[in-house]
């Protein structure tokens, strides 16, 4: 059973992301808009959910690499005049680097001291760069003048998304996912078959926060300016944690699920109700969290495992 | 050459001496039974030899290489394994991949190979039916030895086993006490740690005796059942 749902999971994948790709050749405007943010959430919130969901480490500082990344790239672009995927690909890097610098020690520390410190993190570099104005321009903002078309932005978030999830079932399907799991579950056994569970971790955390600042990176470039409050906002980091937590920490699909629905109830909400929506949000986050604590993919799952349990049976 | 000598190990937990000057080898292939009443420090002693409790004093050979201070999972890869007294399976993974995580980190197989090797162990255990059963839902008679599977997917040279035999009926023990057996003649080296005295005594070539953190006698299982202090220790004065 096992070996055989990849698969057909990876044909569906596939056929889903053809049809994207080629969609916005026959429609324009608010729908690739649309799909343009929700596959940029889809890769920020898949990038949470690989380090977090599986591992059950809580970030609370993910806007860090949103931040760094915009900023690297961005000043990159502006003062130096490189071009943009050298930019990008610098923003993710350093992005990186920090990850490496900030997990070695505080991934060793559990639970709630891991989510204090990254999250104190992002708070310090915000300030960092309100300060830094000869190269920040601090709460003035920066204003980034070479943008791509709006087909683009929308293909490569469809593709960085598409590369998110892909490695997110790649990596659950190979000994890096075993191992993620296991940290999960008890990391003092996973250390006793032989997990070297601090450098599983570090290897995840950084990987993510590569993808995380090439995000940002890219964002902070199709938005075209931005501030510091902008880019190391606290909202960056909890929408990836409702996004995941709505789909359901752990499974590749979370995310993707997650980030759909509620970046177009968002969208909806947002242009019907402007002054409520966000009250609107808060309860079905509420609600989704109460009754369904899996999220919806576990949810769903829990669904069809109990109508296909009795054919089992039978065979 | 002993497979692990531990030299005059000391555990302090604050004030409380867990253990003060434990000392003891085993060879190759043997089996070495540590028994003790509660709290003689049973449990730290595995903890310390592991690497999931840093010593306070004393040192650790495995195989002549300095282990002491090095982390869990380097200790496991070099051949020292432990299974824990609570029993604790990755319950959201099914029993064959318990195991399997095993294989893939403590020898480094890759994942058709440790996959094999899995299912190979969960049948010398007995536990091939359920393999694909979450672990969360088997009985703590098969949990036991699904620790037991887990441990020697690692490829160790020797195991410490902490009270595998806890909760089980007589007759689960006679089986578990084969199944020790099967697995020392395959060369592999065991420590038990076991409140059941015959358990331990049946099984076991030598035997050290360990009290509030001390060592207070060693010998072989004969010797040991007609030793006065521990006759003090287990059952009180009046017995000696």
């Amino acid at each position: 059973m096992n070996d055989r749902r990849p698969g057909r999971g990876l044909i569906i994948g596939l056929i889903v992301a053809v049809v994207l790709a080629i969609m916005p050749l026959f429609t324009m405007g608010y729908y690739v808009n649309l799909l343009t943010v929700i596959f940029y959430w889809i890769g920020l919130a898949g990038c949470w959910n690989l380090m977090c969901g599986y591992t059950g480490y809580i970030d609370f500082g993910s806007a860090v690499y949103t931040g760094v990344g915009s900023y690297v790239s961005g000043i990159l672009l502006v003062r130096l005049g490189f071009p943009l995927p050298v930019c990008t690909l610098a923003a993710g890097l350093a992005a990186l680097l920090i990850a490496v610098i900030v997990g070695w020690p505080t991934l060793r520390l559990r639970g709630a001291y891991f989510a204090i410190a990254t999250f104190a993190l992002a708070e310090a570099l915000k300030q960092v760069a309100e300060e830094w104005t000869s190269m920040t321009e601090g709460g003035i903002g920066l204003t980034v003048t070479y943008r791509l078309s709006d087909i683009d932005y929308y293909w490569v978030y469809l593709g960085l998304a598409g590369l998110v999830v892909g490695l997110t079932w790649w990596i659950e399907h190979h000994k890096h996912g075993y191992g993620l799991k296991a940290i999960n579950e008890d990391e003092e056994a996973a250390a006793q078959v032989g997990v070297n569970t601090h450098m599983v971790k570090l290897k995840t955390y950084a990987l993510t926060a590569f993808f995380i600042g090439i995000l940002g990176s890219l964002e902070a470039n199709r938005l075209g300016y931005f501030k510091p409050e902008d880019v190391f906002d606290i909202h960056i980091t909890i929408k990836m944690v409702i996004m995941s937590l709505f789909g359901g920490m752990g499974t590749v699909l979370s995310p993707v699920i997650g980030a759909s629905i509620l970046q177009i109830i968002e969208d909806v909400l947002g242009a019907e109700f402007i002054n409520y929506y966000l009250v609107i949000i808060g309860v079905i986050i509420v609600v989704v969290i109460m009754f369904l604590p899996r999220g919806l993919v576990g949810a769903l799952s829990k669904i069809f495992a109990r109508s296909s349990r009795p054919k089992q049976g039978v065979i | 050459m002993s497979l692990l000598i531990a030299d005059s190990i000391h555990k302090n937990f604050g004030a409380l001496e867990a253990l003060s000057d434990v000392s003891f080898e085993i060879q190759p292939g043997k089996i070495l039974g540590i028994v003790g009443p509660n709290g003689s420090g049973k449990t730290t002693l595995f903890n310390v030899l592991t690497g999931v409790y840093k010593s306070d004093g004393g040192s650790v050979l495995f195989e002549d290489h300095q282990i002491t201070g090095l982390p869990t999972h380097k200790i496991c890869r070099m051949g020292l394994v432990k299974t824990s007294q609570i029993v604790k399976p990755f319950t959201r993974l099914s029993v064959m991949e318990n195991v399997f995580i095993g294989g893939l980190y403590g020898r480094g197989l890759g994942l058709n190979p440790a996959r094999r090797e899995a299912m190979e162990l969960l049948n010398l255990v007995g536990l091939s039916e359920v393999a694909h059963q979450p672990s969360g839902s088997i009985t703590v008679a098969m949990r036991r030895r699904l620790e037991l599977a887990r441990a020697l997917a690692t490829g160790p040279k020797i195991i410490l086993l902490d009270e595998n035999m806890a909760g089980l009926t007589p007759v689960e023990i006679d089986a578990a006490l084969e199944l020790l057996r099967k697995i020392n003649e395959e060369g592999i080296a065991l420590v038990v740690v076991e409140h059941i005295m015959q358990a331990v005594m049946g099984i076991s070539q030598y035997v050290i005796v360990l009290d509030y953190g001390k060592k207070i006698a060693e010998g072989t299982p004969e010797h040991i059942v007609n030793d006065q202090q521990v006759i003090k220790a287990f059952l009180g004065d009046e017995y000696v």
